[in-house]
């Protein structure tokens, strides 16, 4: 039950709501919709499984890095471009809940805190924005090289 | 075509890529393309020594993958076949005629999206659907914003100020238990995630031009959604006192 609770429920919710992005953003294909959702999914539950590790940022890089590759990967099965399935997966990592209580402590006047959560919320951004770029830095230098020859 | 590219969604490097594969596919070797994500430039040298130069202001940026997939296969296409300006010209129309979703089908989307952040940031079942029916007033007000041409500042404020006002309305009713999970969950929908991945992808790419006009876009976003939060908030807690 554990494993439900912890890694299947947060997989269902993180997928459901990178569904509703889909139609959003006028994704008319089903198939490719479905795999971007589960792309969404899988990041959520590899940040989940680095939660050993204490770090958000490194949780958040590894969440970045596993989704760049699955959209790598999915791009070529689909003949699509990568963004697609790139900015449905990265939703769930997206720090809403950064940006509202770096505002929530704003408004407090709570200093400290407030400058706490805007740095870790920044981190945060960094390390998804990281880990997207390394994957597709290095899927272009190996493509271009493959032209090359 | 580039355009086509660019309004959808694509990222700068594609454009430019795809512009220069396109020139090459009908021979022209040496064509200068400089895309940023208001204009595409492009100069053509021609045979008599002039230079012949091209401008596209794109004003309107819009996420639509379907589109953005249909033209980059275009593209794929017309680079292998090498086919008439005519043909070319036809299949765009065609895939700007493509249909859209409804209004009513992405209200909807709104809604489910806000309501599953909502579970997901650990809201329970009463926030959840007060988070749907913020995400559905947020498409309503967005749709409304677009049509009176408001800024792309001022849409945002507004629209978190009904997400923070039906939060509040849900508080207030007893329906939801959690205003940050509500919260949190319906401006997902707002937060511009989008931007943040691709301000990357286009810095590293070397569009530094590109990716420093959009951080700034990106910022007024995230600023405008955090004022447009706090003042409903703000507002109710000095009027009855700090009860939420």
């Amino acid at each position: 039950m554990a494993v439900v609770t912890e890694y299947v429920l947060p997989f269902i919710y993180a997928a459901m709501a990178c569904a509703g992005f889909c139609v959003m953003y006028n994704l008319h294909d089903l198939k490719i919709g479905i795999a971007a959702c589960v792309g969404g999914g899988i990041a959520w539950v590899v940040y989940l499984l680095c939660a050993p590790t204490g770090s958000v940022i490194f949780q958040n890089l590894m969440a970045a890095v596993s989704v760049a590759v699955f959209s790598e990967i999915m791009a070529r099965v689909f003949k699509t471009p990568s963004t697609v399935f790139l900015i449905v997966g990265i939703l769930p990592m997206v720090p809403g809940g950064g940006i509202y209580y770096t505002m929530e402590y704003c408004i407090q006047g709570n200093m400290p805190m407030f400058l706490e959560k805007l740095v870790s919320t920044l981190g945060v951004a960094g390390a998804i924005a990281v880990g997207v770029s390394l994957v597709s830095s290095v899927v272009r230098i190996i493509t271009t090289n493959k032209f090359k020859n | 075509m580039g355009r086509g590219l660019l309004e959808n969604g694509g990222e700068i490097y594609r454009v430019e890529q795809a512009i220069g594969f396109f020139m090459r596919a009908y021979g022209i070797e040496d064509a200068q393309i400089f895309a940023i994500p208001a204009t595409i430039i492009v100069t053509i040298p021609g045979d008599d020594g002039k230079a012949m130069t091209q401008l596209e202001r794109v004003t309107s940026i819009a996420q639509n993958m379907s589109r953005l997939h249909k033209v980059n296969d275009l593209c794929r296409w017309v680079c292998e076949n090498t086919p008439d300006p005519q043909v070319i010209y036809e299949r765009l129309n065609d895939i700007h005629k493509t249909k859209l979703y409804s209004f009513a089908e992405v209200m909807i989307a709104y809604g489910v999206a806000s309501a599953f952040f909502c579970y997901f940031w650990g809201g329970d079942t009463g926030d959840a659907i007060v988070a749907f029916i913020a995400g559905l007033a947020t498409e309503y007000c967005l749709k409304y914003m677009g049509k009176v041409n408001a800024n792309i500042f001022f849409s945002n404020l507004v629209s978190s100020m009904v997400i923070a006002v039906v939060a509040i309305i849900g508080m207030v009713t007893g329906l939801g238990h959690n205003l940050d999970m509500i919260i949190i969950g319906a401006i997902m929908t707002l937060v511009p995630g989008v931007g943040i991945t691709n301000i990357m992808r286009d810095i590293i790419s070397g569009d530094v031009i590109t990716g420093t006009n959009k951080i700034a876009e990106v910022m007024l976003i995230a600023i405008a959604i955090a004022v447009g939060i706090a003042l409903p908030l703000s507002g109710f807690n000095t009027l009855f006192g700090g009860v939420l």
